[in-house]
């Protein structure tokens, strides 16, 4: 059984929710910019809350999320701008 | 150290890189954001330049967004349209007015309006509409996009016109080379849709689908724009012959490629420590490939290009 599933089940949620709004407003560049804005933002606060919940934070973490969620940024928004 | 030893270094965890990939140490996730981002200004600056390795290409052609429009049409029950020589000079005529005022609208700055080009071709129109694209790479997805706008999908599935004309024109608008498609739609006077005198589409901000019962009596200029000849012809068929490469499919691929680098990364580290079970204060990696890899499926559904 998979630990802390509900925690995956939230991130699989919010990543579905991007991935249809993503394909619903392609035409839009400020929209998918914002959607990916709000992505990133969400999945480093999933992050700290999901450590925080496992009893494995540390800012060494929340750096690292940081970090994942700007590549994941840089990623649509060079792309974008 | 061997090929063999740094792959390990950075790719696995080892005693070497404290037991956590290095690629995924704070240090090697910032290193990728610098690549992908020098790597982005770098291909920017190179598309800037006169040196003309970077161009655009691109592989819509005016027959296959006359397939695509009809078959989208076919699937919603209605006729499709037929192709019309004087809306597809029209087209051309507004493609040329673009590039020649420079302006990315449905008016132009001097005030002239979509339905002007259709008078000077000489298309007396009962419902006309316009749909614009530029910086598509293919017919796909220049009509994906075109279908996920409502103004443009009304235009392209509007059962009351009869009629389609295309250009597809390489240029410059704004200093930014590109690939122009202008798409217009009519039903002409003598048509068979019957006239609605008093129907009336206002004109939407993005895509523009009016009603006018005026006839149009200009005659037909000879045209001397620099624009799509034949149908058949693609815009790459009309650039020289040097290789060119399009700056936002490199950007693609470089973020593709630094991306993928990432995720085996990731998935080897959390292979490995979990076949080990080793115990280590570090990120979820599960989490970070979920986000990753939905971030490079959004990167699969933007478009270069643009729609008006």
């Amino acid at each position: 059984m998979i630990r802390h599933a509900s925690d995956y089940s939230f991130l699989a949620i919010l990543a579905v929710i991007y991935i249809v709004s993503i394909f619903r407003y392609q035409s839009t560049p400020q929209y998918l910019l914002f959607a990916t804005i709000i992505f990133a933002v969400l999945y480093f606060i999933w992050g700290i809350f999901h450590h925080v919940r496992t009893g494995s934070f540390h800012a060494k973490i929340v750096l690292e999320y940081l970090l994942v969620a700007l590549l994941g940024l840089a990623l649509v928004s060079t792309l974008l701008i | 150290m061997s090929i063999t030893a740094k792959f390990r270094h950075w790719f696995t965890p080892h005693h070497t890189n404290n037991f956590r990939a290095r690629l995924l140490h704070n240090s090697g996730i910032f290193a990728i954001i610098g690549i992908v981002v020098v790597g982005n200004v770098f291909l920017r600056l190179l598309d800037s330049t006169n040196l003309h390795i970077l161009g655009f290409t691109s592989s819509v052609t005016i027959d296959e967004v006359v397939r695509a429009t009809n078959e989208e049409r076919v699937a919603q029950g209605l006729k499709s349209l037929s192709y019309n020589e004087r809306l597809a000079d029209a087209a051309r005529r507004k493609a040329a007015n673009m590039f020649a005022e420079n302006y990315w609208a449905h008016n132009s700055p001097s005030g002239k309006s979509p339905w002007v080009w259709f008078k000077e071709a000489g298309y007396s129109y009962v419902y006309a509409g316009e749909n614009l694209a530029k910086d598509f790479g293919d017919t796909s997805r220049m009509m994906s996009a075109w279908m996920a706008s409502p103004t443009h999908k009304d235009n392209i599935v509007n059962p009351k016109y009869t009629e389609i004309g295309l250009a597809v024109v390489p240029g410059t608008i704004q200093g930014q080379e590109t690939v122009l498609v202008v798409q217009l739609f009519g039903a002409s006077q003598g048509g068979a849709v019957p006239q609605v005198a008093s129907a009336a589409i206002a004109p939407a901000p993005v895509a523009i689908a009016q009603v006018q019962t005026t006839s149009v009596p200009s005659p037909t200029q000879p045209l001397l724009i620099e624009s799509e000849s034949s149908r058949e012809m693609s815009p790459d068929a009309k650039q020289s012959g040097r290789p060119r490469y399009n700056q936002f499919n490199l950007t693609r691929a470089l973020n593709l490629g630094t991306t993928a680098l990432f995720i085996l990364a990731l998935v080897l580290d959390l292979l490995i420590a979990e076949s080990r079970v080793l115990t280590r204060r570090v990120g979820n990696n599960w989490a970070h490939i979920i986000f990753i890899n939905f971030i490079l499926l959004a990167t699969t559904i933007v478009n270069a290009g643009k729609i008006l």
